[in-house]
């Protein structure tokens, strides 16, 4: 069981991983899989069975929170029978909604937000293209091991033939750009290691599980990793600029967006060419303008109207006069030019958060205890040394992300394939084979299960690193298809918090599926994706440098208003929107690999007065039928618990209708009850 | 006196919310690594016995003046206008305002907080702070929560997670007119640590200097969002909840053991208290007129929003809330400070002041920790716009009551003000004093996230003993 090793011995998560020996079952007749055999052998030594499968219509509505974030709607309720589950399963794999659903737990881990947070909040306006991005990746269940070499190192790897894809290549680095920048830093070379440090945080938590960040000020105190190898880290992510318009006061260096499309650089050279052109042009312009004024400046000064060209004047100034009529002509000509070259402005390509190369990659200094005044000896561009993968060579021109993901997405790397896993498991199950899901160090749990997480990431790997047939698998075990029921007082007593899985972990709906299965329910969700976002909408009328959450009001008045899914809605680092922050969305300002699940009142208070879902809870007594009472009152428990309600629970409402009177306005009372529910905000 | 952080009255109110609030765990499928250890709610055993209950944090923020205020520099008087470099703009300054040796400890006050001025037998002044960074928005950050350039817990949220909270029906930690900048709400977030622990923002302050286009959000009848059904009364509201909870107390009873379920019907009693309950301290209406002129409020008055603040901080501190920040900005004086200052000084000054009165006179100072102070200070220089810039290395800030000694100074600076010097006391020193006042040891309140254990003072804090009474 979960514990911690005595220090001597080598790191569990360190070694290699291979396929395992399935082990044997007294019951044979359960197991349907590979996991189920692994799991139930466990509960055979311990003594214990485990539950009956769940009621149909349970594991219906369990599939399609766990897949898609939705609840099954109506139709699907009434003709489900548990022949179509494997159906269900891969519709629902194949819907758009599955990327919604899964792309979200991956934003959880790049700690993505649109705002860069920390003191000096701005607005990152091209954030939510790697939002769109990661959405599409899991939807076209890219190879995990692709979706890695994406996001470090998209813009080195060869552009793929399609343009989108290729456009998906360059905007699936915003991985690295999208994190918390201090860019209140006045000292630079501070904020240039602050920058490597969320880098380096972020890679090594989403990826591999392991914090590296103790070690820039010391050698870590529990895993082998040595400021070395942090600073070898630093010197690739150092040696890479962001491409985003982050430009504070302080921070100028930042270069600028990534150009898209398949002829995006060249077309945004010829933007560029054009405005140089215009700029050379004017400057041209300006010179013929100075000489007209100064000659008029003369005539004037000699009493000569210009406008007036008197008939007689003195020879000179005929000279002169004759000099500015041509001048008039050139400036009228100039203007010409310019307005018709202003008018031929080439379009802008769309543009994208992303990262590529320094010009001069460089080492990193070690600096004493993390210090920037205090720099060592340069370490050399490189990873963490206590895993057994070899890193190809740096080049004196590369900053080694391509290297980098090579490494990290290496079948021979024991943490990457083993932190996905149990990533995806922890959705399915509620909780991860190792209960740490950030944490695969010595200070982290130990698996409880070690064969079946070696077993499924040895296959995981060798099967081509697909996500989605990893889920289908999992889903369509009896481990899965267990009833969460807590019944049983034996395995009650002798496992109270599951740990072997005798039965299925009841799960609470997260803020964005919460949200979405409110909307959905009032019949308003808008299932088409949102391109853009509210805080580049309107971050648009202000210049880059004034982006700052907070600074005249910019961002402190973004509502809760849209019907898109959860995932669209604007996150500004340290004020999301209401229903996020206190259904425990994760903290953009941190990888969050397993979110808390704490209960408060605030929680409560917000389902009990929210106007939102209020008009949601009205948007489903009116999708309730023309049936009577009992009629009604059944689809709104199918809508919202995808089961009919028993006799003592119709008894409960048809009283309260009898005691607040059978209107309109009392069915909307009663959906909203139905919506403050337990049941509903849990996944049985 | 209770020390284990429960009393009576505690115990009771656990029992009488009928579920056991151990029920409020949070232990939802298994996946509670974060809030898996306990009821932040329910009121904690502290490390040791505890001096203080509560803490109100008044947070001057822009940074006060030391020199003209709490830290008297005679020698200043001597290089009055004199350069501090050649070739400088900057010159050495004596404090335009008197100071005076106040109450029975004589302690040297200056005119500029005249009302505050008359609590020194009551203050335990620190001469000596000093911090990590002199920009706003980091030392802001940093005395917010202990870091300036990473998402870390705020002050307030660690009491919460460290100590519970007294009142279930009130949230643990308030935040009066915060302002959106020097990191926003990051100031009272509780980044890692379980959500309720999270600050509850009360109104907004104006951002950078008060500017016509953003307006602080008045705190004259301020309503919390959620807070009021605006389609229900209250009958019929319990009416609906009345439905809800037994739908849930249905569906416990087939669940068997259900920790999760039993969290939510006990959760929602309490947001269903809580909505009569927080309306009721923050309405400042119930309160005495000659209590509300003693806190400056009034219609027109420069100390209507910091008196309000004040007063519903100490009906906060009575009800149970743990920690209390009052923020006012913004004393960054980098032009005429004799405008500014005196400005900053007419706005908190009497209610402060009233605070103390009130506290004291109640019985709550002494066991109510008040801190008061900027996320720095000033130099004694004045420089060519006749303003003050930043001083991050000496600086003043003040506790009351809640354990700290009354009626001294503690530390000093050089012979100008400028550096902290004898017996220095950092942020994070600070920090760990305030938690051990709160009987809590900085070096064990920890928090697991990610393979590591997080503390407020990070690696640092040295408990202050001279400060402890």
């Amino acid at each position: 069981m979960a514990g911690r090793p005595p220090v001597a011995e080598p790191l569990w998560s360190l070694k290699t991983f291979a396929v395992q020996e399935v082990p044997v079952v007294k019951r044979t007749e359960w197991p349907r899989s590979r996991v189920d055999q692994f799991i139930l052998s466990r509960l055979e030594k311990a003594g214990l069975g485990p539950n009956e499968e769940a009621e149909p219509l349970t594991l219906l509505r369990r599939v399609y929170f766990d897949l898609i974030g939705l609840p099954p709607p109506l139709e699907v309720v009434e003709g489900f029978e548990m022949s179509k589950f494997s159906a269900v399963v891969d519709g629902l794999l194949a819907s758009p909604e599955f990327g919604v659903r899964w792309g979200r737990h991956w934003l959880d881990v790049a700690r993505y937000a649109e705002t860069s947070g920390n003191t000096r909040n701005m607005a990152y306006v091209l954030a939510w293209r790697y939002r769109n991005y990661v959405v599409r990746a899991l939807n076209r269940d890219t190879p995990f091991d692709e979706f890695i070499h994406e996001q470090l190192a998209g813009d080195l790897l060869p552009p793929a033939s399609d343009a989108l894809r290729h456009d998906d290549q360059l905007l699936a680095t915003g991985f690295l750009n999208v994190g918390v920048k201090s860019l209140g830093e006045s000292d630079l070379m501070l904020y240039d290691m602050n920058v490597a440090d969320d880098q380096i945080d972020a890679t090594c938590h989403a990826f591999l599980a392991l914090s590296a960040n103790c070690a820039r000020c010391h050698d870590h105190k529990f895993d082998p990793i040595p400021t070395a190898d942090y600073h070898a880290l630093a010197g690739i992510f150092r040696s890479t600029q962001n491409l985003s318009g982050v430009e504070t006061n302080n921070v100028k260096k930042e270069a600028e967006a990534m150009p898209l499309g398949r002829d995006g650089v060249q077309r945004m050279q010829a933007v560029k060419q054009h405005e140089k052109d215009i700029a050379d042009m004017q400057k041209d312009y300006a010179e013929v303008a100075k000489k007209r004024n100064t000659m008029r400046e003369e005539l004037v000064k000699a009493g000569i109207d210009p406008a007036k060209k008197p008939a007689v004047m003195p020879k000179e100034m005929m000279e002169k006069m004759s000099t500015l009529t041509v001048l008039e002509k050139d400036v009228g000509e100039w203007q010409k030019k310019l307005a018709e070259k202003q008018k031929s402005m080439p379009v802008a390509p769309p543009v994208g958060m992303s990262v590529r190369d320094a010009e001069t990659p460089l080492d990193c200094p070690v600096f004493d205890k993390g210090e920037v005044k205090k720099p060592l000896a340069a370490v050399k561009r490189g990873a963490l040394s206590a895993i057994p993968v070899k890193l190809a060579a740096i080049g004196p021109k590369e900053s080694g992300r391509r290297q980098l993901a090579d490494w990290i997405a290496s079948p021979q790397n024991p943490l990457t394939a083993r932190v996905l896993v149990n990533r995806v498991w922890l959705h399915l199950f509620g909780r991860g084979l190792v209960g740490t899901p950030d944490d695969f160090g010595r200070m982290g749990m130990q698996p409880t299960h070690p064969e079946l997480l070696d077993d499924l990431a040895a296959r995981f790997v060798k099967e081509g690193w697909s996500v989605k047939a990893l889920i289908r698998e999992l889903v369509l075990t009896r481990t899965y298809q267990m009833s969460s029921s807590t019944r049983s007082e034996v395995a009650q007593a002798k496992d109270p918090t599951n740990l072997l899985l005798w039965r299925a972990n009841r799960k609470r709906l997260e803020a964005e599926p919460l949200r979405d299965a409110l909307l959905a329910l009032g019949g308003t969700l808008d299932l088409t994706p949102r391109e853009g976002s509210p805080v580049a909408d309107k971050a648009k009328a202000i210049t880059p440098q004034g982006r700052e959450v907070g600074r005249k009001h910019f961002l402190n008045d973004l509502q809760d208003d849209t019907t898109h899914r959860s995932i669209y809605l604007p996150i500004v680092r340290g004020a999301q929107m209401p229903m996020m922050q206190c259904f425990n969305a994760a903290d953009p300002g941190l990888v969050v690999g397993g979110r808390s699940a704490s209960i408060t009142p605030v929680q409560s208070l917000l389902l009990m007065n929210s106007e939102q879902v209020m008009r949601q809870a009205e948007g489903l007594s009116r999708r309730l039928g023309g049936g009577n009472a009992e009629a009604k009152m059944v689809n709104a428990w199918k809508m919202a618990c995808c089961r009919e309600p028993t006799v003592e629970e119709r008894e409960m409402m048809l009283e309260f209708l009898r005691g607040a009177g059978d209107s309109p306005s009392v069915w909307a009372q009663l959906c909203h009850a139905l919506m403050q529910s337990g049941e509903f905000q849990t996944v049985y | 006196m209770m020390n284990n952080g429960f009393s009576r009255r505690h115990l009771l109110s656990a029992s009488s919310a009928g579920f056991g609030m151990l029920a409020l765990r949070g232990l939802f499928g298994a996946n509670a690594s974060a809030a898996a250890r306990i009821n932040p709610l329910v009121p904690v055993q502290t490390h040791f016995p505890a001096r203080a209950q509560r803490v109100i944090f008044l947070f001057m923020q822009g940074g006060p003046s030391q020199v003209d205020t709490f830290d008297f520099k005679p020698a200043l008087t001597k290089q009055h206008e004199v350069p501090n470099a050649k070739g400088s703009t900057n010159v050495y300054y004596q404090s335009p305002w008197e100071f005076k040796a106040r109450g029975q400890s004589g302690m040297l006050i200056s005119d500029l907080l005249p009302n505050i001025a008359r609590h020194a037998d009551d203050l335990c002044v620190i001469n000596s702070m000093h911090t990590d960074h002199n920009a706003h928005p980091q030392a802001i950050l940093q005395m917010n929560t202990g870091s300036f350039a990473f998402t870390r817990p705020s002050v307030g949220s660690w009491c919460v997670y460290g100590l519970g909270t007294e009142n279930q029906n009130l949230p643990g930690f308030v935040t009066i007119n915060p302002s959106f900048s020097g990191g926003g709400p990051l100031k009272h977030g509780c980044a890692f640590l379980p959500a309720v622990c999270g600050g509850t923002a009360i109104g907004q302050d104006s951002g950078n200097g008060a500017s016509p286009d953003s307006p602080a959000t008045s705190l004259k009848d301020i309503q919390l969002p959620f807070m009021k059904n605006a389609r229900l009364d209250v009958t019929a509201q319990r009416r609906q909840l009345d439905l809800v909870q037994s739908l849930n107390r249905q569906r416990l009873a087939q669940d068997g053991s259900n920790e999760a379920l039993e969290g939510l019907i006990t959760s929602a009693e309490l947001a269903f208290n809580m909505q009569r309950e927080m309306p009721e301290v923050m309405n400042l209406n119930k309160e005495s007129k000659a209590t509300q002129e003693m806190y400056g409020i009034g219609d027109g008055k420069v100390t209507d929003q910091i008196g309000r603040a004040c007063l519903m901080a100490r009906r906060f501190a009575e009800s149970g809330v743990r920690f209390i920040q009052v923020n006012h900005e913004f004393w960054d004086d980098h032009s005429d400070i004799f405008k500014g200052h005196p400005q900053h000084a007419r706005e908190t000054d009497q209610p402060v002041a009233a605070l103390l009165t009130d506290l004291k006179q109640r019985g709550l100072l002494e066991d109510t920790l008040v801190l008061w102070g900027g996320e720095f200070g000033r130099p004694p220089l004045l420089n060519k716009n006749k303003g003050r810039d930043h001083d991050h290395l000496g600086f003043t800030m003040w506790m009351a009551g809640g354990g700290a000694k009354p009626g001294i100074r503690y530390g000093s600076t050089d012979e100008t003000g400028m550096k902290a010097e004898q017996d220095k006391v950092h942020l994070h020193d600070l920090h760990a004093t305030m938690l051990h006042l709160l009987g809590l040891d900085h070096e064990r309140l920890t928090y697991r996230y990610a393979g590591r254990d997080f503390r407020l003072t990070d690696v640092f804090g040295e408990v202050k003993r001279g400060l402890l009474a």
